[in-house]
């Protein structure tokens, strides 16, 4: 696990916002987010808050 | 229940699960779907926006993000499930430095045992004296380590005023006391600490603490009774009325709110 952001060479860093215009990333990509609206952050609520450990986005649907 | 809830589950707080709900349900519906399947109360993310796309058409999909915030693997939750938990636990089992200077992979290893101020000191140390060899390379890697380390800090005491300041004073001064332990050997981080120990144990949070116990014991009983058992839900708009006007009043009306969606 890489410890250090600033030891990285850091890949371009992707700028995505709302849904409607939400960035396709790729691997190796440093996408750059933040949410409005969501249960149970404790405080943590964009990219920057969740460094130090691994973070699993997954999109799901309740249809 | 999806997976990535289980992995949530198995893995505790090495790793941060964010469920994005992606066919527009909306964020109330589908945190109240979640409430009513159960899936509530082991530290997942929940919400409807789309921080970005996996480009995948097909739901559940996901995107695996390193520590350092960078897509590592992506694509469809079931086909690829496996592969997810290979990597995650390859990412917090033991760390890859790469070519990180020696002197420089202490800095880290002390800060992933929590131990910031001597993570501090070592980076400074290295500072200081970065030895004849590498020179640049060892004192550029260790100045990044020390804005790191100063970055957990900061991170950390701002993450306890979050919980003090919306409604979980019982969190906040467990990991106040747990910060006061890590940051002993810094005057400065260990007074900043201190400071906040004694603000959550002062007169202005005795009633919150007492609020926050009960809020807490109702909120997992809603959880663990999934549509919200109805004397939970109904002591818990009680206590939002007992707490009005302070953080516990508007976190119990919140779970209110939410539950109200569940039972529809």
């Amino acid at each position: 696990m890489r410890l250090s952001l600033a030891y990285l060479t850091l890949p371009a860093i992707l700028m995505v916002g709302s849904a409607a215009d939400a960035q396709v990333v790729n691997v190796g990509d440093v996408p750059s987010y933040a949410f409005e609206q969501a249960y149970n952050t404790m405080g943590a609520s964009k990219a920057g808050d969740f460094l130090g450990k691994p973070i699993l986005v997954d999109f799901w649907g309740t249809r | 229940m999806p997976a990535a809830v289980k992995l949530q589950q198995e893995f505790g707080d090495r790793i941060q699960v964010i469920l994005v709900e992606s066919q527009g349900t909306g964020y109330e519906k589908s945190v109240g779907f979640a409430l009513k399947a159960g899936w509530l109360g082991n530290g997942a993310i929940w919400t409807s926006q789309r921080p970005f796309s996996t480009g995948s058409n097909g739901l559940p999909s996901f995107a695996l993000l390193d520590a350092s915030g960078k897509v590592v693997l992506k694509g469809s939750s079931n086909a690829m499930h496996g592969k997810i938990v290979d990597e995650i636990e390859r990412m917090v089992g033991k760390p890859d430095y790469g070519d990180m200077p020696k002197s420089v992979q202490k800095v880290y290893k002390e800060l992933n045992k929590g131990k910031i101020a001597s993570a501090y000191v070592i980076a400074e140390k290295v500072i200081a004296k970065p030895g004849s060899k590498d020179t640049s390379i060892v004192l550029a890697a260790a100045e990044a380590s020390l804005a790191v380390v100063q970055g957990r800090f900061d991170s950390q005491v701002s993450s306890i005023n979050w919980l003090a300041e919306n409604g979980y004073p019982i969190r906040a001064l467990d990991a106040a006391k747990d910060l006061v332990k890590n940051v002993a050997k810094n005057d400065d981080m260990k007074a900043t600490a201190n400071a906040l120990v004694e603000m959550l144990e002062g007169d202005e949070f005795k009633e919150q603490m007492k609020w926050d116990k009960s809020l807490t014991k109702l909120e997992m009983a809603m959880y663990e009774n999934k549509e919200g058992d109805l004397r939970s839900i109904k002591k818990i708009e009680e206590l939002k009325d007992e707490a009005a006007g302070s953080p516990i009043g508007a976190r119990a009306e919140g779970l209110a709110y939410i539950a109200k969606f569940a039972k529809k």
